[in-house]
């Protein structure tokens, strides 16, 4: 097993500097270049050199990236050129916890609706509950989250009712937007501003949950184990919670895994639209602004994260089947 | 009809269906997937729906979609303008039904040279495994890496949103359409990579059959065999997967449309048409923040219906992947 997890560790070495060199790349091809963007509309080539020359951009490539690299290993991510003109650790510091609160709660979210809607649509399989949940769930994923956004936001001052049409409404959904950029607003504060985006972003991941809870159930049902337990006399519920439950939940640890790469997008749209100061809204600005530091700063730790949970997934496995073992 | 094991009035004697002819081998397939998936006949019904105003918009919407009636801005539904005008005072069912030819394009584009991509990719990955394998997933595995609306984003801040129209050979083509071709060429290529995992994975359950070592003994090259035994076999995968990335395409086309990021104005796509709107005009004209979503909803939705369908009927293995 540790032979397992030091070559995956070693594995990632390459992958990761792979990563760093191609979005190093990639940012260098932008047209004009930070330089430009810098110096503004009436800019002399003087200037842009002068730039270029504080910045370290007349380098060659390959110095540059080392230098990067090295800044890289300090967890040093270099300086915002065109943002803020902060240290980057220092703007992430700032902004990684609203991003990682939105995810959480939408991971949280998507889980809370997405297992049991899962399960009830494999109990009851082929049943009209089962049809409707499954457009329901492919529904989820159908609709763009900034569409349910920008209807929240739209309509959420009047009031949103919920229920049947011609009667009085059962819950009127009232949202209005944050004013202004509250980085430090107390956690309850937070909480009113992040729930409404990561709920959207957690209808989105639901789809998934429950299409998987409900493929995985089906299959763990027809095992032969829980005829044995049907047969001992189990309570179908005993049946349910220890059996088949634990058995179907290995691969929705997968797509937890699997759904980082859209909570991380996703937090670009949503924090933007809810003026949220995360990561993706920091990322946002970057792009706009050609701040190439900035970009390539937030590309690599997100591609870290996507390739380190990747790798938690994996280690994960034995956990919930013993069966599973990595020589 | 006939039945299995008649006669008919030709002399032959029809054994099983696979005796029959093309034609009524593919009305018996659809007529038996629109029996047994209703849910993705629906699907499917929204995909053709969406082709049909696709490749008829010229014929089928009222107006242009740049054509401006500025006295009838922002009205609602009427009956000239049956999803009302937008602060430009264009119509929006015109907009709309010529953003569906541009999801069209952006999808159907995106997918073809993504499944050209990851054939090729998945199944020389797969079939030639060892070192050759090796190698490409390693590669592959930096770029599955990536959180995609990222490196999208970047690209498209990258190469800028084009002004001007292009003039390539005896072609022009407007600041949208070209676009339209880089998207097209940056979606492509980025889907091709969790594609040509599956259809590696594919590759290589077929490349265990018996038939394959039968032709490598009697010396077919390894091109013919990839091209001849390998892809058809792989080619229900294929579609499915075509189908579920077609979905994504057009959600990603109008995420990035959205974000100004896409196709330039004034042609219209879904997600452009919602993205000025919830910062300004908030109440004054609420149509214009519905339709748009409700078309980008309904076309994700029925390819995804319908791709789910598809692999239920196709290859149900693959439902572990979704």
């Amino acid at each position: 097993m540790t032979g397992y997890i030091i070559r995956r560790l070693l594995l990632l070495i390459p992958t990761i500097l792979g990563v760093t060199f191609l979005v190093f790349i990639l940012v260098r091809f932008v047209p004009g270049g930070a330089a430009s963007a810098l110096a503004g509309q009436d800019a002399t080539p003087q200037k842009i050199k002068q730039i270029n020359h504080a910045l370290g951009l007349d380098q060659p490539i390959l110095v540059q990236y080392a230098k990067w690299l090295g800044g890289l290993l300090h967890l040093d991510f270099g300086k915002s050129i065109t943002l803020t003109q902060n240290p980057i650790t220092r703007d992430i510091k700032q902004r990684i916890g609203w991003t990682l609160e939105l995810g959480g709660f939408a991971v949280l979210f998507s889980l809370l609706v997405g297992l049991p809607v899962g399960v009830l649509s494999a109990i009851r399989q082929d049943s009209l509950a089962d049809y409707v949940a499954r457009s329901v769930a492919i529904a989820a994923l159908s609709v763009p989250s900034f569409w349910l956004a920008t209807l929240l936001i739209t309509y959420g001052s009047i009031g949103i009712p919920i229920g049947v049409p011609k009667l009085p409404p059962l819950v009127v959904i009232h949202y209005t937007p944050p004013l202004g950029r509250e980085i430090n607003a107390s956690l309850s504060q937070n909480l009113r501003l992040i729930l409404p985006a990561a709920i959207i972003l957690g209808i989105g991941l639901s789809g998934s949950i429950m299409r998987l809870m409900r493929t995985q159930m089906l299959e763990v049902m027809r095992q032969d184990y829980i005829r044995t337990a049907q047969a001992k006399g189990l309570h179908a519920r005993v049946i349910l919670m220890r059996h088949a439950l634990r058995n179907s939940l290995i691969p929705v640890i997968t797509i937890i895994g699997l759904q980082l790469p859209v909570i991380v997008g996703g937090s670009v749209v949503l924090e933007s639209i809810f003026s949220l100061p995360g990561m993706g809204y920091y990322f946002l600005q970057s792009l706009i602004q050609r701040d190439f530091t900035v970009i390539q700063a937030v590309t690599v730790i997100a591609a870290a994260v996507i390739v380190l949970s990747n790798l938690l997934v994996d280690l994960s496995y034995p956990l919930f089947d013993p069966r599973i073992r990595y020589s | 009809m006939i039945a299995p094991g008649q006669e008919t009035l030709q002399g032959e004697v029809f054994v099983s269906i696979s005796d029959r002819s093309l034609a009524y081998r593919w009305l018996h397939a659809i007529v038996r997937f629109v029996r047994t998936k209703p849910l993705g006949t629906f699907g499917a019904f929204l995909v053709l729906l969406m082709l049909f105003l696709a490749i008829f918009a010229n014929q089928v919407a009222p107006f242009g979609y740049d054509h401006r009636e500025i006295l009838q801005r922002l009205q609602g539904p009427s009956a000239r303008h049956l999803m009302g005008t937008d602060e430009l005072g264009r119509d929006i069912l015109s907009r709309i039904i010529y953003g569906a030819r541009i999801a069209a394009f952006v999808g159907f584009g995106t997918v073809l040279l993504s499944m050209l991509l990851s054939s090729l990719i998945g199944t020389v990955s797969g079939y030639f495994s060892g070192i050759v394998d090796m190698i490409i997933q390693r590669i592959m595995d930096i770029f599955i890496s990536f959180p995609p609306l990222i490196l999208l984003l970047t690209v498209a801040a990258v190469i800028g949103t084009p002004t001007a129209p292009l003039r390539w050979g005896p072609f022009t083509l407007a600041p949208a359409y070209q676009r339209v071709v880089q998207m097209i060429i940056v979606l492509g290529v980025l889907f091709s990579f969790p594609a040509s995992r599956i259809i590696r994975g594919a590759t290589l359950t077929v490349r265990n059959n018996l038939y394959i070592e039968g032709a490598q003994t009697i010396g077919a090259s390894s091109a013919r065999i990839l091209l001849r035994y390998i892809l058809p076999n792989v080619f229900p995968t294929i579609i499915v997967i075509a189908s579920l990335q077609l979905a994504t395409a057009i959600l990603v086309e109008a995420t990035l449309s959205f974000l100004a990021l896409g196709i330039p104005p004034p042609v219209p796509s879904w997600g452009s048409m919602l993205s000025g709107i919830a910062r300004d005009k908030l109440r004054q004209d609420p149509w214009l923040t519905i339709w748009p979503g409700v078309a980008i909803s309904l076309a994700v939705y029925g390819f995804n219906m319908f791709g789910d369908a598809l692999r239920d009927v196709l290859d149900p293995r693959l439902r572990g992947t979704r």
